[in-house]
């Protein structure tokens, strides 16, 4: 009985040591731990940087689709069919674009909402503390913006942490996203230089962005005084652009020119009036031809978009132009004709065109669209300027389906418009 | 117990000193023809008394007188026992055995799957054990060891490539993500059996299996499914296979020297036009390709350049066994060389293997067994091009004209580009790609006996492997992507540990019922790390990794797995057997809520007589997805403005994730008929993998698209048949005929979202979807000819064309002795009903390839211009039938013994002369319906793409037994 005894112990030491020596929680060592990532300075900041960057090379689909759909550009047979289903007007339902234009904002804002809930338990300084807050807010509002301006009639604006958000209609978007640009504009007029060298992207002007996005969100939304007051406030001559390097190239050049796969729609450009000096910067004059024979007769009257030809050129995320037209359309929407005449000209003579004058309201604002849509091409406007200007009957299609992934997973989501 | 035990011992010592009177056992052990067993032992049951027979069969035992009646028990190896009662007590008592051949192997003591060893007859599952002896005389590789010998393993090389992998499949594919290949344990090691592909070439992809030496090899046992393996918990749901390796034998010193030559043969080669004129000028279609203008022919040479990528790959190989020991330690030792040239130019393999086991009986309680194996392989491989790469030697065969001239240019020494892939003679002879593998397994076990009916083992085992891969392109190379060349290296090192402690208690309730009790405990460790370069626009001169673009990467994974199990083996009189065991088992890949799952398994035996056994078990087992990190959310490096960012990996993490669980019943029965002449075993089995771990998609605002669940359902059902027979058998000639049998019938039952979608790496051909069998080939159908234009009509949708698994799987294989040293033994497989996605004979076709005799007849005006371009858009014309009958083993072997050999020191010569893949009988058109460019893909089966085929073996070897 005794070896048994001795058996026994040396059995319960064996299984002792297994057992303790064994721990089954295990990291990833590949990749920080979302704790880590979460809960440390430097991993929040990361997450601020890599917010910037998920933004910047997720811009294509934020300007092709608006684009396609009001006539801006046409895809030729270079591109992808689910591109082509956006000007042939046969949306299908799991739209590949659709899907990564929202995968694309909503990793973004997931980005935004890790550091807003989070940073209050992370040492930063109170500068830091505020530009970040200021960024993750903005880059939410860039986000929603842009999801509106192509075309959702609806949107999930409470995600953090749910996987059934419900949908909030258009208006509600806007007003959510002008609260967060008000709790935005303090903190970041009052940022460290250690946000501003290290965090933010060159070239990134918080303040003006965010005053920016209230103009046109206010402009939106109606209250026309607000978006006079908030394009005013802008800076004359404003920019704030997304960087590309060596590893972040500008999708668009890929889209534009390496692959070739959309042009100017023949229409928008020779509608131009004549002696508009945005049409040279803006369109090749000849039509471009790569070689290739199109079976589509109208992808020979595709012009070269000039924007974008090289893949570390800047993305403008806006034109200081359209603060200009916001006052121009506010006044003239709010029948203060002979203002808004001031502001058209401003825009008529910087393009090398004569001033304009009426008394006809609705010339007017015919005259603001047009300008819009030179001095503003391609910054992913266009679409909504349509359904302000009431010429959605021009594009293609009015309200996106939302991406079958979202309805499949998420029960909130509303019925195809 | 154990002291009742104790007192009848010493009880009877003290007897047989007191008392003188004794009981005189004699006898004779004979088989079934009379003749007597020499060495069979003679056994008192429930004691330690015992003799053996000598050279006529005949014994003799002296016990003390008896009480009562005893049981006298006759045992041969590869015969059944045989128990006598002896009611007579005092005397001299003749007691005569006659034994019959064990056919199938029913006392063979087995311990996969069983928590203690057991005999096979007793197992409520079925088992497949080959013996060594069913291993002498095949081929190289373990396939050939697997393959034919066990009902239910479906076993196939994937390539003619030296070294190439094997898959193995148990009773059909349970799972559609994860690796289905079974658990490889190597005297008590479990091994890694991955088949990481570090650099992918096309259609080499090898598993680690390859690495083990054959010769070595003593016995191997095989379990099928969760009924048999439940004990293996979460490792368990393709099977397990187990391999014993050899043990040197007490008082024997065994040497064997072994020398063998061989020689692979191609024995099929592609249809290649020799039309001598081809379209001159060219027309454009109104899709917008271009076809060749029959009216328009001009004479063209053609060429044909199997002569100039294929040869004879002769092979060579040298081993050395030393095996030996006394009453305490014994050894086996073993080395040997392997050195292969593949039947494609600039392929070869050499291997080297040495491998030392060592027994060590301490004392009376304590027992150490020590193993350990270790490996160099080194191959050259040439790029294949396959489903990722389209830079490969056979791959650009089938994707050039063969109008062009791809000899080097004789000034320049340039090998001529066809302008879009390689010249294949540029890749053979300049580019290289090397790989390399350094391998270490070793074990140990430990088993402690303190008392007769209880004992405990301790085991550890490690293997650790480095594989180095390489792949360069010179600059200036004929490829028109690679004009400034391309290097890449990566390598992986992969450690596996495994540490088990179990007991083991035997007691009988009464003498009728008997019990073991066995507990234990397993822990797994397994990390591998891999890490990968590439450079393009080479550094001039060296055949780096270094130049213009480079790129790096590392991956770590690791794993932690923690077992535990208990099991209750009852008997009722040695006829009714009943099992029940439990396995508990936590991984560290899944979140802690539900990392922890249970295993059960119940099965009994009943036998109805010493001929006839039912059996049946019922069992649960699990399987881990391939990635250790599935539970957590993962954050990745995005670079921006110079800043060093993260966002979070669009595939979120699931901490609800369980493994794989599958739930399979079988039952069976094995019997013998005709004296124990005829053995066969069946089984029906029935098998169902739920929570198949599969990518779902989770709604886009959470900033996710997708994550791995639990969302599907696939199902095996089937029969396994295996039949042996001792046709004749004399002293002077037997023959033996085995057959396997195997139907298996696959179904996915549900898939995630009742969806259907491609598997990767499969060009969008092969499918799952519910409802359907696992792995369908997908794509357009022909509707006939177009009346007016002549052309074939492509189908408006796709539909299921194809289905890759077999309606059943079958061996024949036939064992001749002749005389006492001529043995010959031959083996057919033959796999019926699969179909076979031809795709080389689709490129053939391909009007810009035109390299095909089929497609000589749109240049010669037989049918009209574009029929060939439509006709390869519709799939479905090219799969075909892939049945096959193959004459896979033909070895003869002749065991010398005579006097010189004596003279010599040798106790005898073994000549061997094998083939293997002889013959194959097949309906198929293409080159070999066996070859898989996918590999060892789980569900991307035959897909007939630019793949070195199967080669015909030749092999002759001499063995020197000293």
């Amino acid at each position: 009985m005794k070896k048994f005894n001795i058996s026994t112990f040396f059995l319960i030491v064996i299984i002792a040591s297994i057992v303790t020596s064994c721990d089954l929680n295990i990291s990833n060592p590949n990749t920080p731990t979302e704790a880590d990532v979460l809960s440390t300075a430097q991993g929040l900041k990361a997450v601020a940087i890599g917010m910037q960057g998920r933004m910047a090379i997720g811009v294509d689909d934020q300007v092709l689709i608006p684009g396609l759909l009001a006539g801006e550009f046409s895809a030729n047979s270079n591109s992808m069919a689910n591109d082509r289903e956006f000007q042939d007007q046969m949306i299908i339902e799991d739209n590949a674009s659709v899907r990564l234009l929202w995968s694309h904002s909503y990793q973004a804002i997931k980005s935004a909402n890790d550091i807003l809930h989070n940073i209050d338990a992370v040492q930063f300084s109170d500068g830091t503390k505020n530009g970040m807050v200021a960024l993750a807010k903005t880059a939410k509002v860039i986000e929603f913006t842009t999801l509106l301006q192509c075309g959702f009639q609806q949107l999930p604006v409470e995600t953090y942490n749910s996987n059934t958000p419900s949908f909030v209609s258009k208006t509600e978007a806007i007003n959510y996203c002008l609260t967060l640009l008000s709790e935005a504009a303090t903190p970041a007029a009052n940022v460290s230089d250690e946000f501003t060298n290290d965090i933010l992207g060159d070239g990134f002007d918080l303040l003006n962005t965010i005053k920016v996005f209230q103009a046109r969100l206010s402009l939106m939304k109606e209250d026309y005084s607000a978006a006079i007051t908030f394009a005013n406030s802008v800076d004359a001559g404003a920019t704030s652009v997304f960087v590309y390097s060596a590893i972040n190239l500008n999708p668009m050049t890929d889209n534009f020119h390496t692959r070739h796969m959309f042009g100017a729609t023949a229409n928008w450009r020779d509608n131009a009036e004549s002696g508009d000096t945005r049409v040279e910067a803006l369109f090749d004059t000849t039509s471009y031809n790569s070689g290739l024979t199109w079976t589509n007769p109208d992808e020979n009257k595709l012009y070269d978009v000039l924007l974008w030809k090289n893949q570390l050129s800047s993305f403008e995320l806006f034109r200081y132009g359209e603060m200009t037209l916001i006052k121009a359309e506010a006044y003239a929407r709010t029948n203060d004709l002979s203002n808004a005449a001031t502001q058209i000209n401003i825009i008529r003579s910087a393009a090398g065109l004569a001033n304009f004058n009426s008394n006809d309201q609705s010339a007017v604002l015919q005259e603001i669209l047009k300008q819009r849509q030179y001095e503003l091409y391609a910054t992913g406007v266009s679409l909504e300027d349509l359904r302000r200007f009431g010429k959605i009957s021009l594009a293609k299609v009015a309200w996106l389906p939302y991406p079958q992934v979202e309805r499949e997973s998420n029960p909130s989501t509303p019925s195809n418009p | 117990m154990i002291k009742k035990a104790l007192i009848i011992n010493l009880v009877l010592l003290i007897c047989s000193s007191i008392t003188f009177a004794q009981l005189n056992l004699a006898g004779k052990v004979v088989d079934e023809k009379g003749i007597g067993l020499p060495g069979a032992n003679i056994l008192i049951v429930n004691t330690n008394i015992g003799t053996s027979t000598d050279l006529d069969g005949l014994y003799s035992l002296k016990i003390p007188k008896q009480d009562g009646d005893i049981v006298l028990e006759a045992r041969y190896i590869g015969y059944k026992s045989s128990k006598k009662t002896v009611s007579v007590q005092d005397g001299t008592v003749q007691v005569n055995f006659q034994l019959n051949y064990d056919i199938l192997e029913m006392e063979a003591l087995v311990v996969t799957g069983t928590a203690d060893p057991q005999q096979k007859k007793n197992l409520g599952n079925s088992i497949g054990i080959i013996s060594g002896d069913e291993l002498q005389n095949k081929g190289p590789q373990l396939d050939a060891a697997l393959s034919g010998q066990v009902a239910g393993a479906m076993v196939q090389v994937n390539s003619g490539t030296p070294g190439g992998g094997t898959s193995v499949r148990l009773r059909g594919t349970s799972s559609i993500s994860r690796s289905a290949e079974p658990l490889y344990i190597i005297d008590g090691v479990v091994i890694d059996n991955s088949s990481d592909q570090l650099i992918d070439l096309g259609g080499y992809r090898s598993n680690r299996i390859a690495d083990l030496d054959p010769n070595d090899i003593e016995k191997i046992e095989v379990i099928k499914g969760a009924a048999a393996a439940a004990l293996y918990g979460s490792r368990a749901n393709d099977g397990v296979v187990q391999i014993f390796t050899k043990k040197g034998k007490a008082g024997k010193l065994e040497i064997q020297l072994k020398q063998s030559i061989g020689v692979d043969v191609l024995n099929s080669k592609l249809d290649v036009s020799d039309y001598p004129y081809k379209g001159n000028t060219t027309v454009t279609g109104a899709n917008g390709w271009t076809y060749f203008d029959q009216n328009s022919l001009t004479p063209v040479e053609r060429y044909d350049w199997h002569d100039q990528i294929y040869r004879k790959g002769w092979s060579n190989s040298t081993s050395l066994s030393i095996a030996g020991g006394n009453d305490k330690t014994r050894y086996y030792f073993s080395t040997s060389q392997l050195t292969q040239d593949g039947v494609m130019r600039g392929t070869d393999y050499s291997k080297q293997s040495f491998r030392l086991n060592l027994d060590q009986y301490i004392n009376k309680y304590l027992y150490l067994s020590v193993n350990s194996n270790y490996i160099h392989s080194y191959s050259n491989l040439v790029p294949n091009g396959g489903l990722v790469g389209f830079y490969g030697v056979f791959t650009n065969i089938i994707f050039g004209p063969n109008t062009k001239d791809y000899n080097k240019d004789s000034e320049t020494g340039i090998y001529p580009s066809n302008g879009y892939t390689a010249n294949p003679l540029d890749v053979i002879n300049n580019w290289k790609a090397p790989q390399e593998i350094d391998r270490l397994i070793s074990g140990a076990k430990l088993s402690f006996t303190p008392i007769d009916n209880f004992v405990m083992n301790f085991n550890i085992g490690y293997d650790t492997y480095t594989q180095l891969a390489k792949e360069f392109t010179p600059r200036n190379s004929s490829a028109p992507s690679r004009i400034d060349g391309y290097s890449a290296s990566a390598s992986k090192t992969s450690k596996l540990m495994n540490i088990d402690a179990d007991a083991s208690y035997t007691h009988n309730f009464t003498k009728d019922i008997k019990s073991v009790t066995t507990g234990g405990i397993n822990f797994q460790y397994d990390q591998s790390d891999i890490v990968t370069a590439t450079a393009k626009n080479l550094t001039m001169l060296v055949d780096i990794v270094q130049g213009e673009t480079q790129f790096s990467s590392e991956y770590i994974n690791e794993r932690k797995t923690l077992g535990y199990y208990l099991q209750e083996t009852a008997s009722y009189l040695d006829k009714l057997f009943l099992t029940g065991s439990l396995r508990l088992d936590g991984s560290s890949t899944f979140g802690k809520d539900v990392r922890w799952q249970l295993f059960p398994k119940f099965s009994t035996t009943y036998h109805y007589n010493d001929n006839i056994k039912l059996r049946a078990a019922y069992g649960f087992s699990g399987g881990q997805p391939v990635d250790s990190y599935s539970q957590f959310n993962n954050y990745i490096f995005r670079e921006y403005s110079g800043g060093a960012g993260l966002v979070n990996a669009l595939r979120s993490g699931n901490p609800n994730l369980k493994p794989e669980r599958q739930e399979e019943f079988e039952i069976g029965t094995d019997f013998s008929v005709l004296d124990d002449r005829i053995g066969i075993e069946v089984t029906y089995y029935n098998s169902k993998t739920t929570d198949l771990i599969l990518p779902k998609n989770v709604a886009l605002s959470t900033g996710y698209t997708e994550q791995l669940a639990n969302v599907g359902v696939l199902s095996n059902k089937g029969i396994e048949l295996l039949v042996r027979s001792l046709n004749i058998r004399d002293e002077n000639f037997s023959w033996t005929t085995t057959l396997t049998f195997s139907k298996n019938t696959p179904l996915i039952e549900s898939l995630s979202d009742g969806g259907e979608f491609a598997l990767p790496d499969s060009w969008g051909i092969v499918w799952v979807g519910e409802g359907e069998v696992p792995g369908y080939f997908y794509g357009y159908t022909e509707d006939g000819i177009n009346p007016t234009t002549g052309l074939p009509i492509k189908s408006a949708t796709k539909s299921i064309i194809g289905d890759p698994n077999p309606d059943f799987v079958m061996s024949l294989t036939n064992d001749f002795q002749i005389g006492s040293n001529l043995s010959v033994n031959i083996q057919f497989d033959a796999m019926i009903g699969q179909d076979v996605f031809n795709f080389t004979e689709r490129m053939l076709q391909t009007p810009a390839f035109a390299i095909g005799t089929e497609y000589d007849k749109e240049i010669k005006g037989e049918v009209p211009v574009g029929y060939y371009n439509i006709k390869r858009s519709n799939y479905s014309n090219y799969i075909e039938d892939g049945s096959f009958v193959k004459l896979r083993n033909l070895s003869v072997n002749y065991k010398l013994r005579n006097n010189f050999i004596s003279d010599l020191g040798l106790e005898s010569v073994n000549l061997t002369l094998s083939g293997r893949n002889l013959l194959t009988i097949t309906g198929y058109s293409g080159m070999d319906p066996e070859i898989n460019v996918a590999a060892q893909s789980t569900l991307v089966r035959g897909f007939d793409f630019a793949t070195v085929p199967i080669p015909a073996s030749y092999n002759f070897s001499i063995q020197l037994n000293f």
